[in-house]
């Protein structure tokens, strides 16, 4: 039996704010196996970009634990899960978050460069052609469409070859075409480098792509089922 | 990470010009500009303190005394140190004028002064008058010159008489100030 990738054991996050606190997931434990793909779906507000945040180290959770990559992320502070994630993971979000003052080329080669990469430029050119944007490779984002500006954050998450790629609603800033294309070159890329990826999707039609779905409902998983 | 790594990402952050630094450099130009405008002040007024200190003094030296006055010990003492004493009384009090259905009250602070004030700088009057004429009694009451912000606060004008707490005291001159 394997080590999951991806492991949580009674997971929990709750936040507070000025309204009081909100509890957000409820205790969730999961297994996500290597090489799996994952959608997480369900209803808005029902915890799946926290989840996925939690998995990401991107959010300290409450209470738990989350081993990824056979690593305790509860038991990190924020410079290890930093280190942790530049080595091992990719994300994307829904809003892309590129780096304005960067061009496309030199947002997909910082990662790269953070993590001592000598031909990270090179590396990051390459990575642009593979989501097929190799002519905007100096161009600036607010010089990009909004698919275009998603596959430099595509690019940008897969150059390093992480062994888990997190995707938060990558296509809900963009139309139908672009969103599939968007989704298509996520997948090819997960299938040309083998990475774990688990994305948060509104869409049953991308979630039925993935080899499991977990619905969330209310900050508890409510279903988890095989989809292809 | 390495300061060269650093030094790159702050190269290609400033590609976004110092838009981002708007309300930190306004900050700082308004925060100079104050410290010079405190500064212009301040040598201003040591510059005046300097330069008419003595005329605002009415001497060179004051030798302050306080609830009582210079005894002849003290007196002697100034007297062989000078070329000239002058010796003056300060003291708050309230002006009251008694305008019969109403009255008015000021709070102020009384200089009584002798014959050889000042000793440097001369007194100006508006109108323009002799000190000592001006504080000359009349009809029986001492006369008082006045800062022309409480002549006009307390209603007064020359030639009427105010009180400093029980005594009557007339008439009013006007301090150019």
């Amino acid at each position: 039996m394997t080590t999951p990738v991806l492991s949580l054991k009674n997971a929990m996050l709750s936040l507070n704010g000025n309204a009081g606190r909100v509890d957000i997931l409820h205790g969730i434990s999961v297994d996500i196996e290597e090489g799996q793909t994952v959608g997480l779906v369900g209803p808005s507000g029902s915890g799946k970009s926290s989840l996925l945040m939690l998995m990401g180290g991107l959010e300290q959770a409450s209470g738990g634990t989350i081993h990824a990559l056979g690593q305790d992320l509860t038991a990190m502070n924020e410079d290890a899960l930093a280190r942790f994630r530049r080595d091992n993971m990719g994300v994307v979000f829904q809003s892309f978050h590129l780096i304005p003052t960067m061009t496309a080329v030199e947002n997909v080669a910082t990662p790269l460069e953070l993590a001592g990469v000598k031909d990270a430029f090179e590396q990051a050119r390459s990575e642009l052609s593979d989501v097929g944007i190799s002519h905007r490779a100096d161009h600036y984002p607010s010089q990009m469409s909004g698919g275009e500006q998603q596959r430099v954050a595509l690019a940008r998450a897969s150059v390093t070859r992480p062994k888990i790629l997190l995707a938060d609603e990558p296509t809900g800033n963009l139309d139908g075409t672009n969103g599939n294309a968007i989704m298509d070159l996520l997948f090819g890329l997960r299938d040309k480098h083998g990475a774990t990826l688990v994305l948060v999707t509104h869409s049953d039609v991308l979630a039925a792509r993935c080899d499991q779905i977990i619905r969330l409902e209310d900050g508890l998983i409510a279903q988890e089922s095989i989809a292809k | 990470m390495s300061i060269a790594i650093a030094a790159r990402f702050a190269r290609r952050e400033l590609r976004g010009g110092l838009k981002g630094f708007t309300i930190l450099l306004s900050c700082l130009a308004l925060g100079v500009a104050a410290i010079a405008a405190v500064g212009s002040v301040r040598t201003a007024i040591e510059t005046g303190l300097s330069v008419e200190g003595a005329a605002l003094l009415g001497g060179d030296a004051e030798l302050d005394f306080t609830y009582h006055f210079a005894n002849a010990q003290e007196k002697e003492w100034m007297q062989s140190r000078a070329n000239a004493v002058s010796e003056i009384a300060e003291f708050r009090s309230m002006a009251v004028v008694d305008n019969g259905d109403q009255t008015e009250r000021g709070l102020t602070q009384v200089k009584a002064i002798d014959d050889a004030y000042p000793l440097i700088g001369t007194m100006v009057l508006n109108p323009a008058m002799d000190l000592n004429a001006a504080l000359a009694a009349q009809n029986g009451l001492p006369g008082a010159v006045m800062e022309r912000a409480l002549i006009d606060r307390l209603g007064l004008s020359i030639g009427d008489t105010f009180a400093l707490g029980n005594p009557t005291i007339s008439p009013v001159r006007r301090n150019l100030a």
